[in-house]
């Protein structure tokens, strides 16, 4: 049946052909890849850097992708090796992340900056309790809106590990966003 | 082998979530990604990165790289240097946070359009000269290949505009949409440019076409129509306050009430219209009387007192 379909070329137009261009995936995954990154403990100050390094990875390897595990597995994969490669840098060069923005910036936008922290602050308490395999499964699926079969392969696990994974992340989730809750309603 | 069911992600309003745990869900991932500009800096300093790395780039992919990054070096590179300096800029004053006040200040950065112009008019030429990956496998591929578009037409032909504003839009009404007609809704971003066409292999469209189900992004489009009208308030403060009441209209309780008070306010005060400023900044005052934004509301308005 979709053989049939395939063989019919659209009433007479030449068929799309079928490419995957680096400026494509930047544009529909480089904000994946840069959460991804982010989440895998790069600095804001070095997220672009190393979001580069990956998509030249996806660029050179483009060939290799193999449509079956999905396009954010794949990537997921080349994230945490360039994420764990900067890590290791960042360790050795001792780095730490600079603190200043310049004065340029404007007092909206620092707001709009802290609140950005802020925000990431509150996700990072909720996932706090999690073990990485647990979050790892609990972030490709709530937040990355990838499939469970995607998130299998990206963590390279049977589907009904992922599942349970995903249960017992939820749980430890909803303990924890209960718990400061009620922190808050106390005070 | 018994097939396990998708469950509902919490970030669908129809999960079970409560929205505090969503919305903290969906501001953190929103958060965490790049800002519109700095995902522009990111792919226009790829048109030029490629066009660099090529050199060195071995493998399988080396020929076709070179040929991406010819393309890339004549129509990118002129751009790719300007915005690479406004990359610089913006890793430069990142510093942890967001790096666009940086960019803004070194020119207006229409984010949207950079990001559409590297990835339309690019890869057009690209398109046409080389099909990076559908060759090696043309043999077992044929058929699903074709087949992976044609299944997804239905579902991505509404978010396909590329104009981004219009995309999120569309995506918007499309989500909706879809979420009543399927049980997987297709994914709110489009899709079509990759998952569609993606020289699939067999077992492709079946892992393809669902794993784009998804919720729409709660406060993504929230935080998108705020990010608009905070771009916009330097050139065009009352397109900023159209997008700011359609933010009023559509998440009165939203994440960022605060935040667009505060825009608001300072839009308010840019048109001249400063008893509007003056009471929406009394009502801000009385319903946050604790919030941190009453300080810069006090300078927006020249006072001395927050």
């Amino acid at each position: 049946m979709e053989a049939l379909r395939a063989l019919e070329p659209s009433d007479g137009l030449p068929p799309p052909v079928p490419v995957i261009t680096l400026d494509a995936i930047v544009a529909e995954h480089g904000a994946f890849v840069w959460r991804t990154l982010r989440r895998l403990g790069v600095g804001e100050a070095h997220v672009e850097d190393v979001a580069q390094e990956v998509l030249l990875v996806v660029h050179r390897r483009l060939a290799d992708y193999d449509a079956r595990s999905g396009m954010r597995a794949w990537l997921y994969g080349i994230c945490a090796k360039k994420g764990s490669e900067h890590r290791r840098r960042a360790w050795l060069r001792r780095e730490r992340p600079v603190a200043d923005a310049p004065e340029t910036s404007t007092e909206p936008e620092q707001a709009a900056v802290l609140e950005r922290r802020e925000a990431v602050a509150r996700l990072e308490a909720i996932l706090a309790d999690l073990d990485p395999r647990k979050r790892d499964v609990f972030v490709l699926f709530e937040l990355e809106e990838m499939s469970l079969a995607e998130v299998a392969a990206a963590v390279g696990c049977p589907l009904q590990t992922a599942y349970s994974r995903l249960q017992s992340a939820r749980a430890l989730v909803q303990a924890s966003i209960a718990r400061l809750h009620a922190r808050e309603g106390e005070s | 082998m018994k097939p396990i069911e998708e469950p509902v992600r919490w970030l669908d309003p129809r999960s079970e979530a409560p929205d505090r745990l969503r919305r903290v869900l969906a501001e953190g991932r929103d958060a965490l990604g790049p800002t519109p500009e700095q995902m522009a800096s990111l792919g226009a300093s790829m048109a030029g990165a490629t066009a660099a790395a090529t050199g060195s780039g071995a493998g399988a992919g080396a020929a076709k790289a070179a040929s991406i990054a010819a393309t890339h070096a004549g129509q990118g590179l002129t751009k790719a240097a300007a915005v690479k300096l406004v990359a610089i800029l913006a890793i430069g004053g990142a510093g942890g946070g967001i790096g666009w006040a940086v960019v803004h200040s070194s020119g207006p950065s229409p984010a949207p359009q950079e990001l559409h112009a590297s990835s339309g008019p690019g890869p057009v030429a690209t398109t046409a000269s080389v099909p990076p990956v559908a060759p090696p496998r043309e043999d077992t591929t044929r058929a699903p290949a074709a087949s992976g578009p044609a299944e997804s037409i239905p579902v991505t032909n509404a978010p396909a505009p590329s104009a981004p504003a219009a995309s999120e839009q569309a995506a918007r009404e499309q989500a909706t949409t879809t979420a009543t007609t399927t049980g997987a809704p297709p994914r709110a971003e489009p899709t079509g440019a990759l998952a569609g066409p993606a020289p699939a292999p067999t077992e492709a469209p079946p892992l393809e076409a669902p794993s784009p189900a998804a919720a729409p992004p709660v406060a993504e489009s929230e935080l998108a129509l705020l990010d608009r009208a905070r771009s916009r308030l330097p050139a065009d403060p009352s397109d900023a306050l159209r997008a700011l009441d359609e933010h009023r209209a559509r998440y009165p309780h939203g994440t960022f009430v605060q935040e667009r008070e505060v825009l608001a306010i300072e839009a308010l005060v840019q048109l001249g219209r400063r008893p509007e400023a003056e009471a929406r900044a009394a009502a801000f005052a009385a319903q946050f009387p604790g919030s941190a934004h009453r300080r810069r509301i006090a300078v927006l308005l020249g006072g001395d007192g927050g």
